[in-house]
């Protein structure tokens, strides 16, 4: 069976630019999309290519640990979206959004973020961190914040948020890689997925109970 | 038998784990006692006066070790150093006695139907972990995880905001956002602190972490132009979880920012921190003071008039003196007592009202003549309105940035009064007669209520007298402060 190293190895391919180019999707995707099934999944995909690119700065079971936490928030709002949501015939239309934002708005909120972020990279290069990768931070810092700004639903928001981490997170471990602060940074957030968890089912009592 | 000795008979019953006995494990009890105990009130949360009452008597316990403790001998936790010094001792103290006050008063004020009552103290166990959060925050040496804990702390505070309420999530889901964005700004300074301690003579470090640093505090405080979550907490979560918030977790802040101050006197060399402090605590002021005037409903300028009066208490660290940061300890005490009073206040009117809009409240001061005048003194004391506690910890500043700004001194002094005019609105709404039944106009009897009109003729007194004899309550601060060098030393 082969070893940890040995799998990385042989996925190195992924830890540079097809991982940044995945987080650029994935990112999008969980700002346009509404469909929390594709959402959750881009999700995932984003910790699992974050965990690549996080072993050029880190040891690999470091980054491992980092991926698998991602992979534990999965489930956790999986299982919320789906006891909230799945399957349930709406009398009307739930607004979810801050202002109306249509998938063009959307669409074209993702091309300024692009823009942004080239930017940003330019005028504010991250400091410790090779350049795909202070993009990649960049881009998924924005897009976390601006799918924060643009919901008031809490799973939509708690993922604009889990991915504002991701990105922060990445940047942040080419400062700092000590053992404990990343398994207090997987506490947050873990602790973060449960507060979504919980707040998209305080709200959704509610919606029933309009309906 | 003593609380110390209560304590070191449940210790012995585990020998051999000598990090256990209270007295050598140095602030590590303040921390597992809280934390150790909020699942146990979780599962009383059913029976709303045993919640109240164990969460109580654990931070009163808490507290009273906390003063027995020794004091400046660190532990290592992980490698993590924490160690109680007098004034982590002296805000640790204070945030589990104004704690335990609040708990009790939460389940005085809880409705009368079972299903409010246990929502309206629903976040209680998580203010016990939140306590034992925040006695690690104020304990620990490096900032890293001070800040990894305030983040943790943040987010179990969303639990209480929310407090097991069906229905709008905005004021959760906005504190929760808002407070995530301070870590980023706390992790990256930490990292700025160790590039210092590597590069001493690195000046231009200086400037990102005072920024950082200022940027971080000011969404954890909800300081302009990061407010918004602030009002929505006010107006939707219980009183007492806004007084908890702010009451609690503001003192660990600014405890938390002059020890950065102190210990890193190169983030204060240039002034630019102090600049900022008077800068943005003028502009919370301001803004807090005007969008006071306007509000239509008692959270909502709870809020507001609290945001005023945080924006005094920053102008008084920005003053950099001692007598400023003596006069802005004494106003986190007066504030935190006027905040209490006030969540009474609010909670019992919350109880006997259709809400608290100004609409609704037509008469309530001629039914409930004494729960209106003790929301009235704590609003007014926050305001820092002349005869309360709110007041004697206001004047001080006042005089200290008229010295050094007299126009930022009449600004902050106007913004005072517009809160006090959005109080007095206030006042106005309670007094409006109502064209309703008789019956409905009929005071209410005073037994209906006796604890907590009881509790609010106790806390209106002691914030008359913290306005009265300022005095009174002085050495204490003034021994807290003596500490802080910083303040000292030429720049």
């Amino acid at each position: 069976m082969p070893t940890l190293s040995e799998i990385i190895a042989r996925l190195s391919f992924l830890t540079a630019g097809p991982a940044v180019a995945g987080l650029v999707v994935t990112a999008s995707l969980i700002i346009v999309l509404r469909d929390w099934r594709v959402s959750l999944a881009a999700l995932l995909a984003q910790y699992l290519l974050v965990g690549f690119l996080l072993t050029r700065l880190i040891p690999p079971e470091v980054a491992t640990v980092k991926a698998l936490i991602g992979a534990l928030i999965c489930p956790i709002l999986y299982l919320t979206a789906r006891r909230v949501r799945w399957g349930r015939r709406k009398s009307k239309p739930v607004v979810w959004e801050v202002f109306p934002v249509g998938l063009p708005f959307r669409l074209l909120a993702v091309i300024l973020t692009g823009l942004v972020t080239a930017s940003l990279l330019n005028s504010h290069p991250l400091p410790e961190v090779p350049r795909d990768i202070g993009f990649a931070s960049y881009w998924l810092a924005l897009i976390g914040l601006l799918t924060m700004v643009l919901t008031a639903d809490p799973l939509k928001a708690g993922l604009g948020l889990l991915t504002f981490m991701a990105g922060f997170e990445l940047f942040y471990a080419g400062l700092e890689s000590s053992l404990s602060v990343v398994g207090f940074l997987g506490i947050v957030n873990l602790f973060m997925a449960l507060a979504i968890a919980y707040l998209a089912s305080a709200r959704e009592v509610e919606r029933v109970g309009e309906q | 038998m003593t609380t110390i000795q209560c304590l070191r008979a449940l210790f012995n019953l585990s020998q051999g784990f000598p990090i256990l006995d209270p007295l050598t494990a140095g602030p590590l009890p303040l921390i597992i006692l809280p934390l150790a105990m909020a699942p146990v009130v979780y599962f009383l949360r059913r029976w709303p006066a045993a919640a109240s009452l164990s969460a109580s008597v654990t931070a009163l316990v808490t507290a009273g070790l906390c003063l027995r403790l020794p004091l400046d001998e660190p532990i290592y936790v992980l490698g993590r150093e924490l160690v109680l010094d007098h004034p982590s001792q002296m805000v640790v103290v204070f945030i589990l006695v104004t704690a335990a006050i609040l708990f009790l008063c939460a389940w005085l004020t809880s409705q009368s139907s079972s299903s409010k009552q246990a929502q309206d103290t629903a976040f209680i166990p998580f203010g016990l972990a939140i306590l034992g959060l925040l006695s690690g925050a104020a304990t620990i040496r490096l900032f890293l995880f001070a800040a990894l804990l305030l983040e943790i702390t943040a987010i179990v505070a969303v639990f209480a905001i929310q407090s097991d309420r069906q229905g709008s999530t905005r004021a959760s889901l906005r504190y929760l956002v808002m407070t995530a964005l301070a870590l980023p700004c706390f992790l990256v300074v930490a990292w700025l602190f160790d590039l210092y301690a590597r590069y001493p003579h690195n000046v231009a470090l200086a400037e990102p972490a005072v920024t950082l640093l200022a940027l971080g505090f000011a969404i954890l405080l909800g300081a302009v132009p990061f407010q918004a979550w602030l009002p929505a907490v006010a107006a939707e979560a219980p009183p007492a979880v806004t007084a908890f918030l702010i009451g609690t977790v503001h003192p660990v802040l600014f405890l938390l920012l002059t020890n950065l101050f102190q210990r890193h006197p190169w983030l204060i060399a240039d002034n630019q921190a102090f600049q900022l402090l008077t800068v943005g605590g003028l502009l919370t002021a301001l803004v807090g003071g005007l969008l006071a005037v306007g509000q239509r409903d008692l959270g909502r300028l709870l809020a507001y008039v609290a945001l005023n009066d945080l924006g005094c208490l920053l102008l008084g660290l920005g003053t950099a003196s001692m007598e400023g940061l003596a006069a802005t300890a004494l106003q986190l005490v007066n504030r935190s007592l006027a905040l209490v009073l006030a969540s009474v206040g609010l909670a019992t009117l919350r109880r006997y009202a259709p809400s608290d809009a100004f609409a609704d409240l037509n008469n309530m001061a001629r039914r409930m003549p004494l729960v209106s005048a003790g929301l009235l003194v704590g609003l007014l004391s926050l305001a820092g309105f002349p005869l309360t506690g709110g007041f004697a910890g206001r004047w001080p500043i006042y005089r200290l940035v008229y010295q050094q700004n007299p126009l930022y001194a009449i600004a902050l002094i106007l913004s005072g009064g517009a809160a006090a005019l959005g109080c007095w609105r206030g006042l106005l709404a309670l007094l409006r007669p109502d064209a309703k039944l008789e019956w409905e106009r009929e005071p209410i009897p005073l037994l209906q209520y006796l604890p907590t009109a009881a509790t609010l003729l106790i806390l209106t007194l002691l914030c008359l007298a913290l306005g009265l004899f300022p005095q009174l309550f002085l050495p204490p601060v003034l021994k807290l402060v003596q500490g802080f060098a910083f303040l000292g030393a030429p720049r």
